[in-house]
């Protein structure tokens, strides 16, 4: 009788997110729309500044065959890869990036008063009009640059998906830290940027410790080296230990959320949200 | 002119005040040229050089690049916010040039990052592949041409935000200048290693006086490279000064100020 209550309870708190979500990006979408030109000019502007790092690889891969065992396509696919996990999360999970600033002002108070589940309200609550131009950039990349093999081309979205929960997830976690050593803002922006700076690289130039980091502590393996080496050769055991790896750290972020929002102390700054 | 000087000292002073916060965030810098060792130790595997740079003389070149990048000045975005929330009008009865005024306060900002910027990127390069011959002789023109590229990508992004007078968002011009100079100003790859016909092309475009010339001036010196060096990066000054000051002329007859 209490399992069946637990599961109609998930299900409406999976509905009442799923309603949340729908709302927040019509009303962010429209918000963005609201200045269409600044809309427009954002897009094609992200999507040309995406484009010029092509230009990059073409040059070195016309002085090489391959670099460490990857070919162009391979690093094409880890920047479409990248530009469409970044830009998911920017669109449709914008308000990370803010979450030190806004604990800082004491602002979390209206995601904490509001009857919505706190964080993923915070979360949705902003859109970043820019990364819809990475969206575009990601999934076209990834038409004129890989095999389009439907299984191929599932994993692509799967992993794509999976790099935004993680991104997201990582920027939850290091502004957390705001909650307990103040204001992080800088210390988190920067960890947030390292892991997309490792990612759009090759795995194999790294050696050693490095590499130790790359699969902890700034997890660059878990949203770009092991999703290529999955759409190369898929193998269950590998796929089961990144779903592991990606749940772990949405988890902790979670987890660090929580015990940060025990220290919260609340501000005394009067504001509304409609 | 003093009054300008005294900007240039204000904001310099300002930079060393927050000078903990900004080597911090310049992790990023040695983070970046961990990468680039990294994938360049693998291109360079078997080969002595490659379009003229050995591994030691295309690393030092990287940091030289991005020493430049990594100084230019963050408060030159705040031309954007004046003319969007009109702060802009206020400083008309100001007695002084507001595009000066900018850029002076932008470099103020950006030759004092520049400094602690190199010795970073002197110890991180002789670290990961040792001293690069020639660097004491080349130091003293090398400086001259490195300020000089950071004069013009500040000017660069004067000339983006003045844009505001015409655009709601200027970012994206930013984004697109950004990455010209990235490519095709040689700031992630010299441009000798593009194909005959684009390097000719790139050598010539403002975008290599921010980053290639200064920088290939610093790791092979010569005469004739510091010569070519200079005299385009003073061009290309004047050309986009003048352009800034267009640009500010036309776009304070956009102001319209209400009420007081």
């Amino acid at each position: 009788m209490r399992r069946g209550a637990d599961a109609a309870g998930s299900l409406h708190t999976g509905r009442s997110a799923a309603r949340l979500f729908s709302h927040y990006v019509r009303f962010n979408l429209g918000a963005g729309m609201e200045y269409r030109v600044s809309f427009i000019t954002q897009v094609v502007g992200m999507f040309l500044n995406n484009s010029a790092f092509i230009v990059f690889w073409l040059v070195l891969y016309s002085n090489l065959g391959d670099i460490n065992g990857y070919a162009f396509g391979d690093v094409m696919f880890l920047w479409a890869l990248s530009a469409l996990g970044f830009g998911l999360a920017g669109v449709f999970l914008g308000n990370a990036t803010h979450l030190s600033r806004t604990i800082c002002t004491g602002e979390l108070d209206v995601y904490l008063l509001q009857p919505k589940p706190a964080l993923i309200n915070f979360l949705l609550s902003r859109m970043s009009i820019s990364a819809w131009g990475d969206i575009a950039y990601g999934i076209l990349l990834y038409a004129f640059t890989q095999p389009l093999d439907p299984v191929r081309a599932g994993l692509f979205v799967l992993f794509s998906l999976l790099m935004a929960f993680v991104l997201v997830s990582l920027r939850v976690f290091y502004h957390s830290t705001t909650f307990f050593l103040g204001n992080a803002e800088e210390f988190a922006a920067t960890a947030s940027d390292l892991v997309l700076s490792f990612a759009l690289y090759p795995g194999s130039i790294f050696e050693g410790p490095v590499l130790l980091i790359l699969h902890s502590l700034i997890p660059a393996a878990l949203i770009a080296y092991i999703p290529v080496r999955l759409v190369h050769s898929f193998d269950p055991v590998t796929m089961l230990l990144l779903l592991a790896g990606d749940g772990a750290v949405m988890l902790a972020a979670w987890g660090a959320f929580r015990l940060g929002l025990r220290r919260y102390e609340s501000g005394n700054r009067m504001g509304t949200r409609l | 002119m003093r009054k300008y000087v005294r900007v240039f000292a204000f904001a310099a002073r300002d930079q060393i005040v927050y000078m903990p916060a900004f080597l911090f965030r310049n992790i990023f810098f040695v983070v970046i040229l961990f990468t680039f060792f990294s994938l360049w130790r693998v291109i360079f595997a078997g080969r002595a050089a490659l379009s003229g740079f050995t591994m030691v003389q295309l690393l030092w070149y990287l940091t030289f690049t991005e020493t430049i990048e990594l100084s230019k000045s963050r408060s030159l975005f705040g031309i954007q916010e004046e003319v969007k929330d009109g702060t802009v009008a206020v400083t008309l009865s100001r007695p002084y040039s507001y595009v000066l005024y900018h850029l002076m306060r932008a470099l103020g900002e950006s030759y004092v990052k520049m400094i602690p910027m190199l010795v970073v990127g002197f110890l991180l390069a002789t670290l990961f592949v040792g001293p690069l011959p020639g660097y004491l002789a080349a130091l003293p023109c090398g400086i001259v041409v490195i300020a000089l590229g950071l004069l013009i990508t500040n000017l660069w992004l004067i000339v983006i935000n003045l844009l505001s007078f015409w655009s709601e968002e200027t970012m994206p011009y930013y984004w697109i200048v950004q990455k010209l100079i990235f490519i095709l100003g040689g700031l992630f790859i010299p441009i000798d290693l593009f194909p005959q016909w684009l390097s000719g092309i790139a050598r010539m475009l403002p975008f290599a006086f921010s980053a290639y010339w200064p920088s290939v001036t610093m790791v092979s010196f010569s005469i004739e490279t510091f010569l070519t060096a200079l005299g385009g990066a003073v061009f290309y000054a004047l050309a986009l000064g003048g352009l800034a000051a267009f640009l500010y002329g036309r776009g304070k007859r956009r102001i319209c100020a209400q009420g007081g």
